[in-house]
């Protein structure tokens, strides 16, 4: 898995990757409960997730065309963003691989 | 609280403009906002164009928060000034502590829109001199106005520090003053007045769709614990368009008693706050993850692009906007029964001479310049150095009002054409 800038302008602040399209939902939620993400809300055709803690991360997938966004938390100081979407996205490798999203 | 707050918005449904309470309201994001400031203070001066972004802030905010007051029935100072602070963090502004009497005060602020804004976007850059937040300003002071029953237009307020000049948090002074003679106020009834019988243009279906959409998403934004709203890549606003219209047509009056050489400036600077809103909102609701989700993955047809943009206008609540012709890499007439600029030129400032829409007359364009160059399917980056190159190297497009509400016309008419 592979995360990258996304089209967010703020630099740093917005990341993607991509994940299996139509995964198994119900699974990969509990992957990332598992891992201190709070389920939001699932409308418009997207999931949001939050990260627990001082810094709340949000994750948005479309489940349809298996997009997912990282949104770093605004707070994040410019100099941290890359550091902390990368940690972030270590995470979210295991997130997804446990919920057997991981693109084929 | 905040719920009843909500159900006062409404909607003049064939006309795509907004009300909370009775105070016309749309959706902008920091780009346009900071820009907008920018534009005013570079036309004006930095003292004189405060002074104007400050009263236009009281003038709008007055009008929002006494209607709403009034719908809600309270009575006290210490419940209206409440209201106020929660008002405003939930429109994505920030958060305030307002600690005013009838005989002035101070106020604090933190995560300013304004002021935080600027300073995630150029504050690595550069260093800022005056403050920032002149909406939190002329909103405290309305909400002083209207807490304690005071005179419209008299209080007075100064932002003495600012996070976007690198303080801890943005803290402000009130005094009583002389009052002005309140404007009238641009509300329902004035807009109902103003707009013209409804139509409809190509692709009506598929925009109409996709704006309700959109409409239905937005009504569920909200600011969050710091009374900020980040979605589409950048910060949001639900703003009064009352401030947004006072500030660029008293600053277009003020230029054209003064200085008449200089208004094809301020005209193309009015303008370009259109292309700067079409090319960071409209363009991060396209590419966003919400969009992809509730429309589909953009595949980059023109048609798509233009219509798409044309319902991204309507649910931001920026009139009911409809294609009456679009060529692809040729030409677009946009078509509107209705505009939030019309309607603030028509009840404060009478007919006009020329087409008075200098935001729509932008933002029109800038539609082709998304459709026609940005390589939608290969993930472009709307960055800065991408806005430059699209905007300020040569735009292949001349843009022209060529009907307008405020000239007795049945529609404001925008036609863009290839150079």
């Amino acid at each position: 898995m592979r995360l990258e800038r996304d089209h967010g302008c703020r630099t740093g602040l917005t990341w993607r990757c991509d994940v299996r399209a139509d995964p198994p939902m119900d699974r990969l939620i509990d992957a990332f409960e598992a891992h201190g993400f709070t389920l939001q809300g699932e409308s418009f055709g997207v999931v949001n997730l939050d990260a627990d803690g001082d810094r709340r991360h949000r994750v948005i997938l479309v489940p349809k065309t298996g997009r997912l966004q990282l949104r770093l938390d605004y707070t994040t100081p410019h100099e941290e963003r890359d550091a902390e979407a990368a940690r972030v996205g270590t995470l979210l490798a295991r997130i997804l691989e446990e919920g057997d999203a991981l693109p084929p | 609280m905040l719920d009843r707050v909500l159900a006062t918005r409404s909607l003049l449904p064939e006309h795509d403009l907004s009300f909370l309470a009775d105070a016309p309201v749309i959706f902008h994001c920091h780009h346009f906002n900071l820009f907008l400031d920018q534009t005013i203070d570079d036309a004006l001066g930095v003292e004189a164009g405060t002074a104007l972004r400050t009263r236009a802030a009281r003038d709008a905010s007055y009008h929002l928060l006494s209607s709403l007051n009034r719908k809600l029935g309270l009575v006290t100072p210490a419940e209206r000034l409440e209201l106020a602070a929660a008002l405003f963090a939930a429109m994505g502004h920030g958060r305030l502590e307002i600690l005013t009497q009838a005989t002035g005060g101070e106020g604090r602020g933190t995560w300013l829109h304004y002021g935080f804004a600027w300073h995630e976007k150029y504050g690595q850059a550069v260093r800022r001199r005056f403050p920032a937040d002149a909406m939190a300003a002329g909103f405290m002071a309305a909400a002083t106005e209207v807490a304690y029953g005071l005179p419209r237009e008299s209080m007075q307020c100064t932002e003495t520090a600012c996070i976007a000049m690198r303080a801890p948090r943005c803290e402000f002074t009130f005094k009583p003053g002389k009052a002005e003679v309140p404007e009238i106020d641009v509300g329902t009834a004035q807009a109902r007045a103003v707009v013209r019988p409804s139509f409809t243009g190509l692709y009506e279906d598929k925009i109409a769709a996709i704006a309700k959409g959109l409409r239905d998403f937005a009504g569920g934004v909200a600011g969050d614990e710091r009374g900020l709203v980040q979605a589409f890549g950048v910060f949001v606003t639900l703003h009064l368009s009352t401030y947004y219209n006072r500030i660029s047509y008293d600053a277009w009056n003020l230029v054209r008693e003064r200085s008449p050489a200089s208004l094809p400036v301020i005209e193309a600077l009015l303008r370009e706050s259109g292309h700067v809103c079409v090319f960071n909102t409209f363009g991060g609701i396209l590419l966003s993850p919400e969009w992809e989700g509730m429309v589909g993955k953009i595949q980059g047809d023109p048609v798509e692009i233009v219509s798409g943009c044309t319902a991204i206008g309507r649910a931001l609540g920026f009139g009911h906007w409809t294609l009456a012709e679009l060529k692809p890499g040729e030409r677009l007439v946009l078509r509107t029964p209705s505009t939030y600029e019309s309607s603030y030129w028509v009840t404060r400032e009478g007919p006009a001479q020329q087409g008075m829409c200098f935001f729509v007359q932008g933002a029109a364009l800038a539609f082709m310049q998304l459709a026609e160059r940005v390589p939608w399917t290969q993930r472009p980056k709307l960055t800065q150095e991408f806005y430059v190159e699209l905007f300020r190297r040569g735009v292949p497009w001349s843009v022209k009002e060529t009907k307008c509400i405020a000239k007795g016309d049945m529609a404001c008419e925008v036609v863009v054409q290839k150079t």
